[in-house]
């Protein structure tokens, strides 16, 4: 997305440049500038950051996309003009489009892909978890916060991807939000990204086993003293 | 929260953080074709960009023409933080639909259009709000410069009041949401923090 919103900052520069800029341009770059600004200060003002992941920035670069492609067939057809080798060009970026839409659809189904791996992971993760745990199946009211959606349901599960909590029927971990009232009854997380702190400590967890899954280590904790032993 | 719309378990459907349209539809989703939460979340999540590849198609093709718009539609269909947004089932493939639909009826001056855009922003993310109201306030000052160009009462009353409406109706929804679950007559969670002192 970054890739486009550089292609599409150029293609607007050329085009005020060479003055093709016209009126209705002006208004949707107005739309998007304001867009931009109203949530660069509201993260200012609400939040104290300058910076929020691309999931809040790169959407409003939807209405720019035209430019984008308006650029990349600028550059084609100019580039068309000095080789033969670009009469070739149109078919190819489309056979490509083609494929890179065929792995988006399907990689989840290719050995060796991440999210392959992610998705094996999680198949066991369920399965050895639901054959674990003994515990209640929720916990007794609910507790509400703005911050953060919540769930009685447990087990409480720390894991790569919330599908596993989703799957168990239990509820992934918002320890930022309820602190020892969320701690995670299993955690079952990327090795390499396994962190514990102040609050989930390591001494309270019992290392149970380390499978891999298309050379991705991951470590399966069970919390010491809970139901599901 | 799809499966315990689908139960009518309404504590746990909603959540302010979450804005009223992507919860609505993910339950209706579960409710209607009896699927589960995830298939409901990736459903509505891929519905969603794909029905911003139409006003996006419309936009481009009336600044660019025709190849143009096809081209545009293909990179929103593939760019990868829109594609792994809807693999995923979060609502962010909604602001794409949000967004160009304000950005189309701005451009051609469609305020059903743009109404439509501010009433998905509106109830969809709870910092949206602040968006929508900003586009709002500034589409009206566009139109207020160029009044004289607008000779028809009728249309010029459609051209403010339009947008007004969908802005209002996604308002209300996520206001009413906010309220029932804090107490607070608030758009959104986030003021409830920042007008700490005042309510």
């Amino acid at each position: 997305m970054i890739a486009l919103l550089a292609i599409a900052a150029l293609a607007i520069a050329y085009r005020i440049k060479t003055r093709r800029l016209t009126r209705a341009e002006g208004i949707l770059l107005a739309v998007f500038a304001i867009v931009y600004v109203t949530i660069a200060l509201q993260m200012a003002i609400c939040d104290h950051k300058a910076y929020a992941d691309m999931r809040y920035w790169g959407q409003g670069g939807t209405v720019l996309l035209g430019y984008a492609a308006w650029g990349l067939l600028e550059l084609g057809k100019a580039w068309s003009g000095k080789s033969g080798l670009a009469k070739c060009l149109m078919p190819a970026v489309t056979g490509l489009f083609a494929v890179y839409l065929l792995v988006m659809v399907f990689k989840a189904q290719i050995p060796g892909s991440r999210r392959h791996a992610n998705m094996a992971a999680c198949d066991y993760a369920v399965e050895r978890i639901r054959a674990d745990w003994q515990g209640p199946t929720a916990d007794a009211g609910n507790i509400f916060t703005i911050g953060e959606y919540h769930q009685p349901n447990r087990p409480v599960v720390r894991a790569h991807t919330a599908r596993v909590a989703y799957l168990l029927g239990g509820r992934k971990e918002s320890v930022l939000h309820f602190g020892a009232a969320d701690l995670p009854d299993y955690i079952f997380e990327d090795r390499r990204k396994l962190k514990f702190d102040g609050l989930v400590r390591a001494q309270d967890y019992q290392l149970i086993e380390e499978p891999e899954f298309e050379g991705r280590r991951f470590a399966f904790y069970r919390r010491i003293g809970e139901a599901g032993q | 929260m799809a499966e315990h719309f689908a139960r009518g378990e309404w504590e746990l459907a909603y959540h302010p953080r979450f804005g009223v349209l992507f919860p609505t539809l993910c339950g209706l989703t579960v409710k209607a074709f009896g699927v589960g939460g995830d298939t409901a979340v990736q459903s509505v999540a891929i519905g969603l960009l794909a029905l911003s590849a139409i006003p996006l198609w419309f936009l481009t093709r009336e600044l660019f023409g025709v190849t143009v718009a096809w081209w545009a539609v293909a990179l929103l269909l593939t760019v990868n933080d829109f594609t792994a947004h809807a693999m995923d089932g979060i609502r962010d493939t909604g602001k794409c639909l949000g967004f160009a639909l304000v950005a189309y009826g701005a451009v051609v001056k469609r305020p059903l259009v743009l109404a439509l855009g501010m009433a998905v922003l509106v109830s969809l993310a709870s910092y949206l709000f602040a968006v929508a109201a900003v586009l709002l306030l500034a589409w009206w000052l566009y139109l207020a410069l160029g009044e004289r160009q607008e000779q028809a009462s009728t249309r010029r009353l459609g051209l403010y009041g339009w947008p007004l409406a969908g802005f209002a109706i996604g308002t209300a929804a996520v206001t009413y949401m906010t309220h029932a679950y804090t107490g607070h007559w608030l758009p959104a969670p986030q003021y409830i923090k920042l007008l700490g002192a005042y309510l």
